[in-house]
């Protein structure tokens, strides 16, 4: 990547640096041909609006003044070590349109690296001539960066080497990194946190949670209602109820729209009782009185961990008539493998598993393939009990009943696991090492 | 229904201010306190009211922030200033958090040599105690039993009314500035500013504040959370005051070892009084000692982006379990040197961190003041006086203390 060209001036061996950290030239000398020192190179101006921030301008600080200029003419060189700035006719500025500043706006501040799936601090940045253009190529967020920062790359190097430990690279090729930092409304990027979006709804919660509680708002704020109701169901309780007290009504309720009734139950019993009331208001009257039961069930109980959102159909149809009928409502994965059959009263008289629909003849009727032979659990059963029968009978969930025998809802293994399972589990293996 | 609503609601959100007053009243504020009545009466009250002065506002500068920008004091300083400033920043908080962490072990040292177990054999269990708690225990628990330790304290107030004070004499000695000219005066009013306000107490309160996710629109109640708790921690430290002034001053006795500071509770419990001090003492130093070490961890990793929590394995964040098990290793070594007076070491301990304090509130009156942190909510004129005032104060007498030192 670093090309050299040696540049003799005066006797002495000058290389024209192509490719450098930031924080070697931040507050050094600006010199002109003459070698007059016009000020202290103080920030740069970039401008995100194509592919890798671009630098476009600079700032000089002199006597106490800011001046801006043109990102032309400036060469970054280096003599035995030293970092030298040199301008031949700098051009004051006013920059009109950029996206931010590298020292205000990006060094130390935390940007999300999307391929390291984690929360990290810009110690420096990596700054490379592309085609003439100098733009940031990576973020560097380790150990050694902090070294240099501090003036003492070398104290870092000495350390690593004496605990024999590999001095991991650690930088982020820009185009693994999202920004968090918007300075203000109008120097907005121009699309907000576009590659969080890519990640999967599970690493982004864990993202969020590292997250101060703003950054975090602002995050979930620009998350489409899919994404953002995926990746709430996926938060921590604690960090759930926070968002859901402080992020606007507006994007609540898309979000909640997304959700399966039995998740927003749980989420509602975390957050204060005024804030649970409003959302309940805000909420269409059949689901709000849906969620509203829900919340009445004791914990460990299996309503309590049931989900609401299920397949049930009427015993009358054919299997071609159902296929097209799943065509249309497009279920989620987990509640799609069983499809329940119900009669006119809505009690259960029969099971089908998606494969039977498959294999069955198109105009074959529900009610002639369908398994009789149907496990239940009642709503207020224990969640152990559930599990006892799941694992007898190699469900992946279960229908539950009320008292009257109507179908009300289903229990999925992988919910009991993350709801009863992984708290205890967590509590007893409390790993460190 | 309202008004239950609201309180709810305030309850939900009280918490931080008063958490962390409690934790200012550590083994080194008792012992501070007890100092202060005992060798000098009545006689720095005065000084008591402008540090609670003080105390309100910063602590409230600290819950301002919190709200506001959603991030922790460290965090904050690197950000504005620097990773430069923020090393800075960091070296200042870990060498003044060492110190009371120092003070604190003695603190269970003394408290367990109440009851005749040499620090030889309590030093090390416990420090073993506090690190599997941390690891591998479950904290929370644990921090619920030591705080219900420290309601001993309670003993203090009951023993003040006991001992029936003038209570005209003592309202005058704190609106009346009066001050005796000797290097030790200066010494033991410089201690109580670095207990009182104590700069691990800044990031811990922010920190919490942060945790708690509470908006501005319920600022107001954390507010109140924060006076309450800044009124709390300064009636503690002035009924304690009052119990050693009208015990140990008036016998003129001075405090050299933890069973002399027991001595001011005998009016209530004669000559089991030392078991109320023990019971105390270590309940609130062993709590001090998890904190500190773990928020001093905290805030460093936060400000130079190193992974942090407890939740973490050793090998996924080194940084962060090194400055805790460090601090407490240095602790712990420093309390077994043999013939230490633990005393002294508890009393130099808080005059470090008085000294160092200033430091901590420049950053923050600096941070609370930039319009680009906090947009519309910087500090009133009033909150600046009294905040730089603050600093100035402590400046002033930490130069009065070294100038003195010279002379003599």
């Amino acid at each position: 990547m670093q090309v050299i060209i040696p540049l003799l001036e005066g006797g002495i061996i000058m290389e024209k640096l192509f490719s450098f950290f930031l924080s070697k030239f931040l507050y050094k000398k600006v010199r002109n041909e003459d070698g007059e020192c016009i000020g202290k190179l103080w920030d740069m101006y970039v401008t995100t609006e194509d592919g890798l921030p671009r630098i476009i301008g600079y700032q000089i600080k002199k006597n106490g003044e800011f001046i801006n200029c043109e990102f032309k003419n400036i060469n970054f060189y280096k003599e035995n070590e030293k970092a030298i700035i040199k301008i031949h006719g700098e051009r004051e500025i006013i920059l009109q349109k950029y996206s931010y500043l590298l020292s205000k706006h990006l060094l130390d501040r935390q940007i999300v690296d999307i391929n390291g799936k984690k929360l990290v601090r810009v110690n420096d940045l990596r700054i490379a001539e592309i085609a003439g253009e100098y733009r940031v190529i990576a973020v560097d967020s380790g150990a050694l960066s902090l070294g240099r920062r501090l003036g003492a790359e070398k104290i870092v190097e000495y350390f690593f080497k004496f605990t024999k430990k590999k001095l991991e690279d650690t930088l982020i090729v820009w185009d693994n990194v999202e920004s968090l930092e918007m300075v203000n409304n109008n120097l907005r990027l121009s699309v907000p946190y576009k590659k969080l979006s890519k990640l999967h709804p599970a690493d982004l919660a864990d993202i969020l949670e590292d997250m101060d509680i703003n950054y975090r708002k602002r995050v979930f704020e620009s998350l489409d209602e899919n994404l953002a109701a995926d990746t709430l169901e996926e938060i921590d309780a604690e960090i759930q109820a926070d968002l859901l007290e402080n992020i606007s009504e507006s994007k609540r309720d898309e979000v909640l729209d997304n959700m399966p009734n039995d998740e927003i139950a749980d989420m509602l019993e975390e957050v204060d009782e005024e804030t649970a009331e409003r959302i309940l208001l805000s909420m269409e009257k059949e689901d709000a009185d849906e969620v509203r039961n829900l919340m009445q069930y004791e914990d460990e109980t299996v309503g309590s961990v049931m989900n609401t959102d299920f397949i049930s159909l009427n015993i009358n149809i054919t299997a071609q008539e159902t296929i097209e009928l799943l065509r249309e409502m497009n279920p989620d994965d987990e509640v799609s493998h069983y499809i329940y059959i119900v009669d006119e009263e809505e009690r259960i008289k029969g099971v089908l598993s998606l494969k039977d629909i498959v294999v069955a003849k198109p105009e074959a009727n529900l009610r002639d393939i369908m398994n009789e032979d149907i496990v239940c659990i009642k709503h207020k059963d224990s969640v152990h009990e559930a599990i006892e029968l799941s694992t007898k009978y190699n469900f992946l969930s279960l229908p539950v009943v009320d008292e009257e025998e109507k179908l009300c809802g289903i229990i999925i293994m992988n919910d009991i696991i993350e709801e009863i399972f992984i708290p205890m589990w967590r509590r007893r293996f409390r790993k460190i090492v | 229904m309202k008004g239950k609503k609201n309180l709810l609601l305030m309850m939900g959100i009280i918490g931080p201010g008063i958490i962390t007053a409690n934790a200012g009243n550590d083994a080194g504020g008792i012992t501070t306190y007890s100092v202060v009545g005992a060798h000098y009466g009545y006689s720095m009250l005065w000084g008591m009211l402008i540090i609670g002065v003080g105390l309100a506002v910063i602590q409230e500068m600290n819950a301002r922030m919190a709200v506001v920008t959603g991030k922790g004091l460290s965090d904050l300083i690197r950000e504005r200033f620097g990773v430069r400033w923020a090393f800075f920043a960091m070296l200042v908080l870990l060498i003044a958090n060492l110190g009371v962490c120092i003070g604190d072990f003695a603190g269970i040292a003394a408290s367990l040599e109440l009851f005749n177990i040499s620090k030889y054999f309590s030093i090390p269990v416990i420090t073993l105690l506090i690190w599997v708690l941390l690891t591998k225990g479950d904290y929370s628990k644990a921090e619920k039993v030591f705080f219900v330790l420290t309601l001993a304290f309670i003993s203090y107030f009951i023993t003040a009314i006991l001992v029936k004070p003038d209570w005209g004499h003592v309202i005058t000695s704190i609106v009346r500035p009066q001050a005796k000219f000797d290097a030790g005066y200066f010494l033991v009013l410089i201690g109580m500013v670095g207990t009182t306000i104590t700069p691990y107490m800044q990031f811990y309160l922010q920190s919490s504040i942060v945790d708690k996710g509470i908006s501005i629109k319920e600022y107001a109640y954390e507010k109140l959370d924060v006076y309450i708790g800044t009124a709390f921690a300064i009636i503690t430290a002035l009924f304690i005051t009052i119990c050693t002034a009208e015990t140990l001053f008036k016998a003129g006795i001075n405090i050299t070892y933890a069973q002399d500071a027991a001595l001011a509770l005998k009016p209530l419990a004669g000559n089991n009084s030392f078991i109320l001090l023990a019971v105390g003492l270590f309940g609130a130093s062993l709590l001090a000692c998890c904190v500190i070490p773990l928020s001093t961890a905290y805030a460093v990793c936060e400000a130079f982006g190193f992974e942090s929590g407890v939740d973490n394995k050793i090998k996924e964040a080194p940084v962060f379990f090194g400055i805790f098990l460090l601090m407490l290793i240095i602790s712990a070594v420093v309390i077994l040197v043999p013939n230490i007076s633990l005393i002294k070491i508890i009393l130099f301990t808080q005059q470090l961190a008085g000294i160092l304090c200033p430091i901590v509130l420049i950053f923050m009156v600096k941070l609370v003041n930039d319009e680009e942190v906090m947009g519309a909510h910087t500090n009133t004129s009033l909150q600046n006086f009294i905040a730089k005032g603050t600093i100035i104060l402590i400046v002033i007498l930490t130069c009065i203390v070294l100038a003195s030192n010279f002379i003599s």
